[in-house]
């Protein structure tokens, strides 16, 4: 007899799989309407002491940048005199902050734009872990300070 | 027996991902940024996915009741842990000092810890998906 092709995963796994495709679909449809309840982006603004917008950059003088982003975004580009680090290279960016740190620079953190949140993360854990007071975000990350600060 | 056993693992597989994915629903913000910790997706994709994720969660925690809907459930939550392994495993191997954000806020374990309890509850998955294996 010869070798015949069934064709796929015949009807049990298309049964399952079409069933599976309903529980996603349906859970898609839950969550859109869930976030249009509270919101697809975190809250952040003027209730947040440390989210910096670009305005508020011209009245800080000698600003310690540090780019939260991965490390292969950092090496093509990032502001002039920025360092490294995020919780993957924690240890190794924290050393080098502490090297360059004075206590009358503010530390600024960006990530990718303004819907990261890694910026606000890391800020948030050098003040705590460090103690430092003035330790920021910056709410455009990347996308605004490539077209509105000086970067390389 | 075989029923009374079936019945104990679906009541523990559904109490789990529901109580994992309740948790996340409580704050998908927090959500957002626990995976963005993972250093794979950020911005959009990390706030579309915190809302998306513990929705599947919950509904195919739901669906493993009905028998009919049983398999694909627990092929849906099977995959969803596999993802969530293959993330563990990646933060796992680049070293990184998280919380693995499994359990929302309340239930924080390490990256190595969520590793061994998915890699039990995918055992589970798949005894039920072997005492199912005759349902269309």
């Amino acid at each position: 007899m010869p070798f015949k092709y069934s064709g796929g995963y015949g009807p049990r796994g298309r049964g399952i799989v079409g069933r599976g495709l309903v529980i996603c679909l349906l859970a898609l449809v839950l969550a859109f309407f869930h976030s249009l309840l509270v919101g697809l982006e975190p809250p952040s603004g003027p209730e947040d002491p440390y989210a910096l917008s670009l305005g508020d950059l011209a009245a800080i003088p000698e600003i310690i940048w540090i780019d939260a982003r991965p490390e292969g975004a950092f090496e093509a580009g990032s502001v002039s005199g920025a360092l490294h680090l995020n919780e993957e290279t924690w240890e190794r960016g924290l050393s080098t902050l502490l090297e360059t740190w004075e206590p009358d620079r503010p530390v600024i953190v960006f990530c990718d734009d303004s819907g990261c949140g890694t910026s606000r993360v890391v800020a948030e854990r050098l003040r705590e872990e460090l103690g430092l007071p003035e330790v920021y975000w910056f709410e455009g990350g990347w996308k605004e300070l490539e077209k509105g600060w000086p970067v390389r | 027996m075989k029923i009374g056993l079936e019945r104990l693992l679906l009541a523990i597989l559904s109490l789990f991902f529901l109580y994992a994915g309740g948790s996340k629903l409580v704050d998908p913000h927090a959500f957002s940024l626990a995976i963005e910790r993972y250093h794979l997706v950020d911005g959009l994709a990390a706030h579309l996915l915190a809302f998306w994720l513990p929705w599947v969660e919950c509904v195919a925690a739901l669906f493993l009741w009905p028998r009919r809907w049983r398999l694909a459930a627990a092929a849906v939550l099977g995959g969803l842990m596999l993802v969530f392994q293959v993330a563990l495993t990646m933060a796992f191997v680049r070293g990184l000092d998280i919380d693995c954000g499994c359990l929302g806020e309340g239930l924080e374990m390490s990256v190595t810890g969520a590793l061994l309890r998915n890699f039990f509850i995918l055992l589970l998955l798949l005894w039920v998906a072997r005492l199912n294996r005759h349902e269309r």
